[in-house]
């Protein structure tokens, strides 16, 4: 391509980077899923082929009815084409996982080199007593248990596990177990609940049950070379197998009646032992007996004589016992008589010391009473001098106080004399002081008078004078002439006069003046003279009050004496009685003292003599004892020696009573063990002899071993591992196709319309001169690089994801390993060469039609395409009523018929695997529900211990009562159906009244089912199926070791968990000549009753072996079956990536092929909802179209699917619910409201100027 | 008569990154109802600019635009297009039709969704093409597309009708008759009809003649004497 063109072409991807992602995402979808579906199987495949070659999965496993020795494992190991081969054992037993459970585990002996277990979690056993338990099964929390081996065990299996309880070390996958299946058990209810993996030596075994081969030169597991090699080896094996069981049977057989013949001869001795020793010791018995007798005899006699001897013994005891009592009496007086003695010299010595003490305080006592009364004398006395002289003072003191009494009284006449005296003088004094006054006043009145009349001389002098002068002046004369004259002489005169007048009053003055003055100084002596006197007679009278004071004083005084005086008499007084009455009182005592004195003197010596006639009859009585006591030791000795005979005999007679007794003891001890010996001895010999007999019966009866060969097909785990894988394969061819599908058709449309865009571009190119082929380069470039992209993220999200979601789905088969990647060179350039092809194939489809047409063509624009009629336009009456832009819409919708086809198989495709995936949900989800609400009727299922007859049955049903309506006795076994085309291993029911009514339903679509007759067989619709089998056919009943049924298919019922035959008790009567053992019961709850706990009640009864509730299994097919949701969160997931892909396409083609119709509806004045519902109603037509569509793709598809997916032991209803139609049909125009949604803002931005814009 | 449209200072700027365009500046003008409008000037002048703006297509940077009473230029998206809608009719240059749709429904299209449209059929029939109702765009010539396209334009009954070079993709004779409606409509209908060209030829039909250059008005003549079209030559 040319530099320029891949510039052009890098940038348009970049500028249609939503168109190139389409591109991009649908083809790395279409890869992806293709590609990852393809590589399910293969990675499978190599994860299990992986898993077998590591864990060394056996080559062939042989099986003998007699086991198998050391001898034999080498004899096989040997063998040149042999690279291991290993003895095992195995045995299921009843125990407890979680307590209170009785579950069946299996157990195996590990394997060393062969089988190996893939530890998951924990550790490798190490001792005998530790075990591996299953992964699959248990969780990681049961390492630490303890498998005890239950009691209900049979005593061979509590043998075989000798070590009673296997701890679980740790958790292991083992290769012998590939998928879920642990097979079925003959113990409790037969399924097995868990395997584990136990040492040999924690096995305590005779012969090994089994024996593993693995093979040299093997090719790798479910490959035909290894099919080749396999069958190859078989002949060999077969051959060493068959040999070795003979030489097994030989040597059983030899070993067994060596046995026999050994045991023989040992008992034919043990009789002869026996006879001989009887003989000999029946002697020995009877000499003892003997003996014995004589013994018993001798005793006796012993026994009389000691009897005597005790009873002279007694009465020399009492004899003693008296004359001890006499002597013990005498002693007693004596020592009284003694004690009295001693007590009346010890009594004389007090008295006399008392005696003496009493004489001593008498006399002290005297002296201190005469003592004490001279004190008291003596201090009366010098109280009564005392007491005189104060009374003296006294007297002295009254004395006194009169006379101060008297005199205060005169001192007050004398006062009131002053007082007197003192009073008349101040009266006179105050006479004076008023004529003084009154003198006065006459005084100062002519003192005044005076005045004015020498004023008025004065006046007259002065007017006299001035007359003259001026009378001088006048007449010019002097003076004394004119004063001469007669007027002036009489004037003079008159004055004269006056002056003498005046001059006498003033004498007269004065003289008063004198006298006032010298009346006045007498006033003031008289004055001084009272206030002195008024003074003295003050003093005077504070004097007196003094007095009067002290005398109240000296009184008071006087009377406090007076009292002290008084009391001190009183107290002299009794002072005086006291000491009279004391003396008399000390007289008194003191003359009884001495009375008393002189009486005790008296009395002691009385004492005194008494005492010394005591002394005299107490030496007379010693003498007396003594001789008695003489006499009495003597009688004791003798006592002595008799008692000493006598108590040494009772031992001596009791040591032969115990040695008669032991003797006989002995004898009947011995008697008894004789006979006992001699019946034992004679029942083992005769239990001997039965057994030898039994031995050589059953000799007889030892059969030579059956073997069997075993290879790997006969594993269900490994068998159905190969078919399980393969389903995913035939999936993976349907999907991927119809996603490249529709990769193509996305391709086709983005890519014509990315030509029709650039037709101008191309135009000028060609003009230019470029080839077609160099043009074409762009856009196969364009689509080529979007087709490689997607396909190489696709692939590898696709390989990686999807087999690893469908592993773990598996998971609940297998998931024994993580997932491996097995490499596909093939599937890589298939996808590629596919994705390529579709993208690159279309593009070129979409171009060349382009690139045929004339440059000058090119260049000018297309032709807008004709609008057309389409046929709706014929409906007149449907067309006129539609809006035009619904009627644009309709012809757009039919105007280009590749984006049609796109769009209703995309959208198609997304409806159809929403309602697959529901589908497959509908189909499985109900599996258990429909299994337990519409075929199995009944509860649980109770085991018994043992095989039950219809009467003990009965009993059973009458003790928990039960009704026949409630309970219903079957035979529940296993057995393998065979056809043509297969064999299975399959539940075998056959009900004891030939009825299952109301307990199981058989019935299928057509209606029920009729229970089978005689030499018929009903199978469950799975099982039918798988065996290719319909009614009327034959098919054979494998049952074991008991031998095969040949039936008639008479019908097909439905069953969805597990596969069941039901047959019919006489056909198994009549064709195994044997009764079907009665081992379950299916009940019905009782009413309100939970399953659960009538379960557990049932299983404390001791026939009852195992419960299964239904209710249970329910539970756990339905956690089984919830993994199958990632299936359906897958398929959503790839629909939804799916219509989001082509609806963004077609929606991103619509708009912008018609910018320009856009723009200009805009210009029209079209509100945005208008333009968005005028473009996206087209796409919602498709959707709705596309939808339908696809439901009904959807239900094909599904069913398609539902036919791949088979898992053993389950069978699917085919069914999709019509909600899920719903949800699928709504989801997917969910999807488009969505697209239509995230288109509109694209909606928006178109400018309407594009309206203005010529055509390009 | 009223000034019916009018321009008062308008300016638009188009920010293109960092460069700034000033596609209009200080137009004023004013158009009275009734009358037919030629706006002449070369490419680039901001004919087309001035024509969005008034068509409600795009917003203004300065000034304000009337029509009647209303003010367009404070308008909301919203009332732009329901302007659009109700009193703008608009004549593309390059018609525009909906291919999908006949002349009859391309005229039905407008007519549906505006309150008092006229009938649709009339419409054509007045346009001349009372004969080609049920045909598609593509076959019609450009004459009888661009009378569809008037047809649907008149068809709304709108205040002001609005033509973008309608002769520019026409031949002389079909332009000619394209004009003719156009002033036919104009005198007899009394619709104010502005027509934007660069063929200043087309001046000598119009009542007003607006003259813009470089983004801004040049000149507003009145012609007191259009001549009829019939007498245009170009």
């Amino acid at each position: 391509m040319v530099k320029t063109l891949l510039r052009s072409a890098l940038r348009e991807i970049r500028q249609s980077a939503g168109r190139y992602l389409a591109i991009l995402a649908i083809v790395g979808l279409g890869v992806g899923f293709f590609a990852g579906l393809r590589a399910c199987q293969p990675d499978m495949m190599a994860t299990g082929v992986k898993y077998l070659e590591e864990q060394k999965l056996y080559d062939f496993r042989l099986l003998s009815t007699l086991g198998f020795t050391q001898e034999d494992v080498d004899a096989f190991a040997a063998r040149e084409d042999v690279s291991a081969a290993r003895g095992a054992v195995f045995t299921d037993f009843l125990t407890e996982i979680e307590a209170g459970t009785q579950v069946v585990v299996k157990a195996h002996s590990l394997t060393e080199g062969i089988n190996l277990p893939k530890l998951t979690a924990g550790r490798m056993p190490q001792a005998p007593d530790e075990c591996l338990a299953d992964a699959r099964y248990l969780p990681e929390s049961v390492i630490g248990t303890v498998l005890s081996v239950a009691e209900e065990n049979d005593e061979d299996t509590r043998e075989l596990l000798h070590c009673g309880g296997y701890t679980i070390v740790g958790l292991a996958w083992f290769p012998y177990y590939l998928n879920y299946e642990r097979g079925t058990s003959s113990l409790g209810s037969g399924s097995v609940a868990a395997v584990v993996y136990i040492p040999e030596e924690g096995f305590a075994f005779e012969a090994y049950h089994e024996i593993y081969l693995s093979m040299k030169d093997m090719a790798e597991p479910y490959s035909e070379a290894y099919d080749l090699r396999r069958d190859e080896l078989e002949d060999g094996v077969e051959a060493l197998l068959d040999e070795r069981a003979e030489v097994r049977y030989t040597s059983i057989y030899d070993e067994a009646m060596e046995e026999i013949n050994d045991a023989e001869a040992e008992i034919s001795d043990g009789w002869e032992e026996y006879h001989q020793e009887k003989a000999d010791a029946e002697t020995e018995l009877d000499d003892a007996y003997r003996e014995l007798t004589d013994g018993e005899s001798d005793y006796e006699q012993g026994q009389r004589d000691y009897e005597q001897g005790q009873k002279d013994y007694a009465q020399g005891q009492r004899d003693y016992a008296d004359g001890q009592q006499k002597v013990a009496d005498a002693q007693k007086e004596l020592d009284n008589a003694r004690q009295e003695v001693a007590d009346g010299e010890a009594e004389l010595a007090d008295a006399r010391k008392e005696l003496d003490d009493g004489w001593e305080e008498y006399y002290q006592a005297k002296a201190d009473a005469e003592q004490e009364l001279a004190d008291a004398l003596r201090k009366l006395q010098d109280g009564e001098q005392e007491y005189n002289d104060g009374l003296a003072d006294y007297n002295d003191g009254l004395e006194k106080l009169e006379d101060a009494e008297a005199e205060i009284v005169r001192g007050e006449r004398e006062l009131q004399n002053g007082q007197m005296e003192l009073n008349s003088a101040e009266a006179e004094l105050a006479d004076a002081w008023a004529k003084l006054q009154a003198s006065r006043q006459q005084l100062d009145a002519a003192g005044a008078q005076l005045a004015s009349g020498k004023a008025e001389l004065d006046q007259g002098e002065a007017e006299y004078q001035a007359g003259l002068e001026a009378a001088a002046e006048a007449a010019g004369i002097p003076i004394e002439i004119i004063a001469q004259l007669p007027e002036f002489a009489a004037a003079r005169a008159k004055l004269d006069a006056g002056w003498a007048e005046y001059n006498t009053n003033l004498s007269k003055y004065e003289a008063g003046e004198r006298e006032y003055q010298s009346g006045y100084a007498q006033y003031q002596s008289g004055e001084a003279q009272v206030i002195a006197a008024r003074q003295e007679l003050q003093a005077g009278r504070a004097e007196l009050e003094r007095g009067r004071k002290e005398l109240a004083d000296g009184k008071k005084e006087l009377a406090d004496a007076k009292r002290q005086l008084d009391d001190a008499r009183q107290e002299l007084d009794d002072g005086w009685k006291e000491y009279n009455d004391g003396k008399a009182e000390a007289d008194r005592e003191l003359a009884d003292a001495y009375q008393k004195l002189m009486d005790g003197e008296a009395e002691y010596a009385d004492g005194v003599q008494e005492l010394e006639d005591g002394k005299a009859k107490l030496a007379d009585g010693e003498q007396e004892l003594a001789d008695a006591q003489k006499e009495l030791t003597d009688a004791r000795r003798k006592l002595d020696d008799a008692k000493s005979d006598l108590d040494k005999a009772p031992g001596e007679l009791a040591d032969a009573r115990k040695e008669l007794d032991d003797g006989w003891k002995e004898y009947n001890d011995g008697r008894a063990d004789a006979d006992k010996e001699f019946a034992d001895a004679e029942t083992e010999l005769r239990d001997a002899e039965d057994e030898v007999a039994d031995a050589r019966e059953k000799l007889k009866d030892l059969r030579h071993a059956t073997t069997y060969m075993l290879t790997r097909e006969e594993n269900t785990g490994y068998a159905c591992f190969e078919s399980d894988t393969s389903i995913v394969a035939a999936i993976s061819v349907v999907f991927p196709v119809f996603f490249f599908l529709v990769a193509a058709l996305v391709c086709m449309t983005t890519m014509k319309r990315m030509v029709d865009e650039e037709r101008t571009q191309i135009g000028v190119l060609k003009a230019m001169g470029y080839g077609s082929g160099q043009i074409m380069s762009k856009y196969l470039f364009y689509s080529g690089s979007a087709a490689l992209l997607g396909s190489a993220i696709g692939y590898t999200l696709g390989v990686t994801g999807l087999p690893w979601i469908i592993w773990e789905i598996y998971g609940m088969i297998y998931g024994f390993a993580p997932l491996e990647h097995a490499p596909l060179p093939a599937l890589v350039s298939i996808s590629f060469a596919a994705a390529l092809l579709c993208s690159m194939g279309a593009t070129w489809l979409s171009c060349r039609m382009e690139l045929k047409r004339q440059a000058s063509e090119l260049i000018r624009p297309k032709t807008p395409r004709a609008g057309k009629r389409v046929f709706l336009e014929y409906i007149t009456p449907l067309w006129k009523r539609l809006s035009f832009l619904h009627k644009v819409s309709a012809r757009n919708v039919l105007r280009y018929r590749s984006r049609l086809v796109m769009m209703v198989l995309g959208i198609g495709g997304c409806t159809a695997l929403l309602c697959t995936g529901f589908g497959i949900r509908d189909s499985i989800a109900h599996v258990a529900d429909d299994q337990f609400s519409e075929i199995t009727l009944y509860d649980y299922a109770v085991t018994f211990q043992d095989g039950q007859t219809q009467s003990s049955a009965a009993e059973y049903l009458e003790r928990y009562g039960w009704t026949e309506d409630d309970a219903l006795l079957v035979h529940n076994g296993s057995v393998d159906v065979q056809s043509p085309e297969g064999t299975k291993s399959v539940y075998l029911v056959i009900s004891s009244a030939d009825s299952l009514e109301g307990f199981i339903s058989l019935h299928n679509e057509e209606g029920p089912v009729a229970y089978p007759g005689k030499d018929q067989v009903v199978l469950s619709g799975g099982l039918a199926e798988s065996l290719g089998v319909s009614v009327g056919d034959t098919v054979t009943l494998l049952a074991g070791k008991m031998g095969s049924m040949e039936t008639v298919v008479s019908g097909i019922c439905d069953n969805y968990v597990f596969n069941y035959a039901y047959l019919s008790a006489q056909t198994y009567r009549e064709q195994l000549e044997e009764e079907a053992e009665l081992n379950t019961l299916y009940v019905m709850a009782h009413e309100g009753a939970d399953p659960y706990e009538e379960g557990a009640l049932l299983l404390e009864d001791e026939d009852v072996g195992a419960v299964s509730v239904n209710a249970a299994t329910q539970d756990r097919v339905d956690s089984m079956l919830s993994r199958l949701d990632y299936i359906v969160l897958v398929v959503v997931l790839c629909a939804a990536a799916l219509a989001f892909i082509v609806l963004y396409n077609l929606t991103n083609i619509n708009v912008t092929e018609r910018v320009r119709e856009i723009a200009t509806i805009k210009v029209l004045g079209f509100h945005q909802n208008e333009v968005a519902a005028y473009v996206f109603r087209e796409i919602n037509i498709l959707s709705v179209l596309g939808s339908l569509v696809g439901l009904g793709m959807g239900k094909a598809l599904h069913a398609f699917v539902m036919a791949q997916i088979r898992i053993d032991s389950m069978t699917f209803a085919c069914r999709i619910a019509p909600l899920s139609y719903f949800i699928s049909f709504v989801m997917t125009l969910l999807f488009t409201v969505i697209i239509s949604l995230g288109m509109r803002p694209r909606l928006r931005r178109i400018d309407m100027a594009e309206s203005l814009k010529s055509i390009e | 008569m009223s000034k019916f449209v009018r321009f008062e200072g308008v300016k638009k700027v188009y920010r293109m990154g960092e460069v700034e365009i000033e596609a209009l500046r200080d137009a004023t003008f004013a158009v009275e109802k009734g009358e037919l409008c030629v706006i002449v000037g070369p490419s680039g002048a901001g004919k087309t600019t001035l024509l969005n703006i008034l068509g409600g297509m795009d917003t203004l940077t300065e000034g304000r635009v009337f029509l009647g009473e209303e003010e367009i230029s404070a308008y909301t998206p919203k009332q732009l297009t329901n302007y659009r809608r109700h009193d703008i009719g608009f004549v593309f240059q390059f018609y525009n039709l909906v291919p999908n749709l006949t002349a009859l429904e391309n005229v039905e299209l407008a007519a549906q969704i505006c309150k008092h449209p006229m009938d649709p059929e009339e419409v054509l029939r007045s346009v001349g093409l009372g004969e080609r109702l049920g045909n598609f765009p593509a076959q019609l010539s450009g004459g009888e597309q661009q009378r569809v396209a008037i047809a649907r334009a008149l068809a709304k009954n709108p205040q002001l009708l609005l033509c973008d070079e309608p002769t520019g993709a026409l031949d002389y004779h079909t332009g000619k008759s394209i004009l003719k409606l156009l002033q036919l409509m104009s005198r007899k209908n009394g619709m104010t009809v502005i027509i934007i060209t660069h063929n200043s030829a087309l001046t000598a039909m119009a009542d007003r003649v607006i003259q813009v250059k470089n983004g801004t008005v040049l000149s507003v003549n009145i012609n007191d004497r259009p001549a009829p079209v019939e007498e245009i030559e170009w």
